[in-house]
């Protein structure tokens, strides 16, 4: 009786906490994403463009097997709007034809490369300049596969020459005034920013013309238009109000701007890790705490990205196996981290609050399961209690995920028309039923195989690319 | 009964529940009055949206045609006549109406490949002046700041004295947008903020700064900077204004510019050392060669830099026993790519390069590499 007690106490102060927490970031990006919307202006890109003194910014970009979109995420690159930039493919070893597929369109040779490296990776083989001089600003780098984007990410940074650097996929479209709006905090702060991210959005079912996002819509799939209103929550609801209290646990690996210093004197990317983006921001992190100096993490509300997601279930299981497996490998390389008042913020909030929220959730979860099958088979089940508890938590997913559609529509209405915003409220209420389990499952396996040292693959997405007109 | 008194026993009957369950009711109610709050609320933001872009997909282009006939065309509009045309599109006059005027005006005059003089004319026909001031009087911090964005756009100078109340606001924001919108607009006296800059330069400060500096320096309006140079007791905006003499090429602050290459301030000194390159201040190279072996590396780099830009052919042996000495990669590349470019009868460049093996080599290579732009 006691067991039992204890277990539905728990579960009940559990989610409370969650929603607790939740209602607490809905506060914090609210205040973050109307100060943001006050104080910033179009005219800030246009000062910023005309500038001679804009600092200069190097866009990593790291590929494998990426031949079917290759080509038009790079032109996609090439144009962003920014006076002081280069582009770094990273050719991980592919495959298939992204190499050749590069050779070919941009007219690249080989060049002596004064290449440093100031972070360990797998053996460079070669690297490539444009003879076109369309292309100047194209640099990209052959290496030998190193099994994981981080290794990839690492040369390219190796390569770069600017103080700052954007890592992204190849995959992904940027917008093109992206670097013009997310350096703009770095600028703007007198604390040091060593990081500073944006929200990325699904590509999937949006109009793309010459490697540019012209009318962007809701995937019509069901498991991309998932992942967008997940996507849209993590960021404008968690990451910013993270931000304001500079406790943002990482930038993500598809679009993040980083300080190149800080990152390559915290090592770079760890080669080995699966969640390299959140090991990345940790090691960045401690290395200002134990240099005793004072850093900020910086979100904007403004969509910047725009990734092909997993079209199907197969693909978002590989993937989510991958995320889950690297976050249970952070709190295994880092747990001195784990609730130490060393690592201020870091070890207090953002760690703590990962590990019990986010690492901790699918077990109790499953447990929840578990307990419930339980009593059920002994006919114990309270059916009233049951439904009220699932009505609890239900009503509040939905009401945070109508929130942050409200967040991104005073952000900025990306979709024009508003049976479009429509299509993304109608997930919220399908989600918990379809794709949350789903999350749980993913989760639960990832760290099983991370446990039994299965071995897990770069990131790789069958892609669909993207249709261009 | 009736709603409200089955309400009433509802309360009450919750109120005997155990503490979970009233949690969980109160959460739910709450949960859902929210959802239905915000998605009405969503649905007026996206409808009012939605009229607004039909309403300027239908007059804008109507706006813009009459404006490019204002501004660009043959005849010459007076001002009645320019109101009675804006007014004959949009209606009555309103401050949304003026707004988008502005809007219009502001792409044309900065998107339109055709320049005009007689934008003028629109602002005083459509009285943007007075619609600017009552923003700037009855707005909050964030508002006030955007119009005073739009008064750098408009360039209008007759509210300078308006911009001047803004200039010492406690809002940091509307502090900073006033003093640089001061810098542009006021005819008196537009650099009395610089001697009131506090603490350090923002990067953002400094590509403002020098945006209204560079505004001033094309009109040949910009004053000599080295008075603030000399006295400023900022040691960041001094930095910020060594750098400002180089880009302008203010040549007459060559001599304050290397007295502060012998500041105690590492910034000073590096930027000191790089402007003088930019200011061609040959006269001086003799003593940075002196300075060079006993300075920081961020002053080396400076100065080999800057001996790169003055180019005057007598540095050849500097730059060989430079390269020779030096110990880092960063220094290496910068010596070998001034002299990949330095003028001389002597090929140092060859020279250096012949004797290296390895990376060091490869640095060479590297730079002489016309395809890779950045270095």
């Amino acid at each position: 009786m006691f067991g039992e007690d204890f277990f539905e106490y728990f579960i009940f102060f559990y989610s409370t906490s969650l929603i607790a927490s939740y209602l607490m970031l809905a506060i914090f990006s609210m205040i973050t994403i109307i100060r943001y919307k006050n104080y910033n202006s179009n005219l800030d890109d246009e000062t910023l463009y005309n500038s001679d003194i804009a600092p200069g910014i190097s866009v990593v970009a790291p590929a494998y097997n990426e031949e079917k979109t290759i080509i038009t995420n790079v032109h996609s690159l090439l144009t962003l709007e920014y006076p002081l930039f280069e582009v770094v493919i990273v050719n991980d070893g592919s495959k298939d034809t992204t190499l050749e597929k590069l050779i070919k369109e941009f007219d690249l040779v080989e060049v002596p490369y004064a290449y440093i490296e100031r972070i360990k990776t797998q053996p460079v083989k070669k690297i490539l300049k444009s003879t076109n001089p369309l292309y100047d600003k194209l640099t990209v780098v052959d290496k030998e596969n190193g099994g994981t984007k981080a290794d990839a990410s690492n040369a390219g940074i190796n390569a770069s020459v600017f103080p700052y650097f954007l890592c992204t996929d190849v995959d992904c479209i940027l917008a093109r005034n992206t670097l013009l709006k997310m350096i703009k905090p770095i600028l703007i702060n007198k604390k040091k920013v060593i990081a500073v991210g944006a929200t990325l959005r699904m590509v999937n079912s949006c109009e793309v013309k010459d490697g540019e996002i012209v009318r962007v819509k809701p995937p019509k799939d069901f498991i991309p238009r998932f992942q967008e209103l997940e996507y849209i929550r993590a960021y404008l609801l968690s990451k910013m109000g993270w931000s304001l209290i500079n406790c943002v646990p990482n930038v993500s690996g598809g679009l993040g701007l980083f300080d190149k210093d800080i990152a390559v004197r915290a090592g770079g990317y760890d080669g080995k890790s699966h969640a390299e983006d959140m090991d990345l921001i940790t090691r960045m992190v401690s290395y200002m705490i134990n240099n005793r100096q004072k850093y900020k993490i910086e979100y904007i509300p403004l969509s910047c990205c725009w990734t092909e997601g997993p079209p199907d279930v197969n693909i978002l299981s590989r993937q989510r196996t991958r995320w889950a497996a690297g976050l249970l490998q952070l709190f295994v390389v880092h747990r001195k981290i784990l609730f130490n008042p060393k690592y201020k913020k870091m070890g207090l909030i953002v760690f703590p609050y990962a590990f019990i929220f986010e690492f901790l959730a699918p077990l109790i979860e499953l447990g929840g399961l578990i307990s419930i099958l339980y009593l059920i088979f002994f006919g114990k089940i309270n059916w009233d209690l049951a439904a009220l508890v699932f009505l609890y938590s239900y009503c509040f997913a939905v009401m945070i995920s109508i929130l942050v559609v409200i967040w991104d529509n005073i952000t900025f209405k990306y979709y024009q028309k508003f049976s479009e915003v429509l299509k993304l409220i109608m997930v919220a209420f399908l989600e918990p039923f379809i794709y949350h389990p789903l999350i749980v499952f993913f989760g639960i396996r990832g760290y099983f195989k991370f446990l039994s040292s299965k071995e897990l693959a770069w990131g790789t997405m069958t892609r669909k690319g993207v249709e261009t007109s | 009964m009736g709603i409200l008194d089955f309400l009433i026993e509802i309360y009450y009957e919750i109120g005997t529940y155990a503490p979970i369950i009233q949690v969980a009711v109160a959460s739910i109610i709450f949960s859902v009055i929210i959802t239905i709050s915000m998605f009405i609320y969503l649905s007026v933001i996206r409808y009012k949206h939605q009229k607004n872009i039909n309403k300027k997909n239908q007059i804008r282009p109507q706006i813009e045609k009459l404006f490019k006939d204002i501004l660009f065309g043959d005849t010459i509009y007076h001002e009645d006549e320019i109101y009675t045309e804006y007014t004959k599109i949009v209606g009555k006059l309103s401050a949304r109406k003026i707004k988008l005027a502005i809007d219009v005006l502001l792409e044309l005059k900065f998107n339109s490949p055709e320049k005009s003089r007689r934008y003028q004319s629109i602002v005083d026909a459509l009285r943007f002046e007075t619609y600017l001031e009552k923003k700037l009087d009855f707005s909050r911090g964030s508002t006030k700041m955007k119009t005073l964005q739009k008064l750098q756009q408009l360039d209008l100078k007759s509210l300078d004295s308006k911009v001047l109340n803004y200039a010492y606001s406690k809002n940091k924001e509307l502090r900073r947008e006033a003093r640089y919108s001061h810098l542009q607009l006021s005819e008196n006296d537009p650099y009395r903020f610089l001697d009131e800059i506090k603490g350090d330069l923002t990067y953002w400060d400094e590509i403002n700064l020098l945006k209204f500096l560079k505004i001033h320096n094309e009109k040949n309006e910009l004053s000599n900077l080295g008075k603030w140079i000399n006295y400023s007791d900022n040691n960041s905006l001094t930095v910020f204004l060594i750098k400002a003499a180089g880009l302008f090429e203010q040549f007459d602050t060559k001599e304050v510019v290397y007295k502060k290459t012998k500041s105690n301030v590492t910034s000073i000194r590096t930027e000191a050392y790089r402007s003088l390159g930019k200011l061609k201040a040959a006269e001086y190279e003799s003593k940075l060669i002196e300075r060079f072996f006993s300075e920081k590396e961020e002053c080396q780099l400076a100065i080999v830099r800057s001996i790169g830009l003055m180019n005057t052919g007598n540095a050849v042996s500097f730059l060989k026993k430079a390269y020779l000495e030096a110990k880092t990669i960063a220094l290496k590349k910068e010596i070998a790519l001034v002299s990949f470019t330095y003028k001389s009868n002597y090929n140092l460049f060859e020279d250096l390069k012949a004797t290296q093996d390895g990376f060091d080599r490869t640095i060479f290579n590297h730079i002489e590499t016309q395809l890779i732009k950045f270095k």
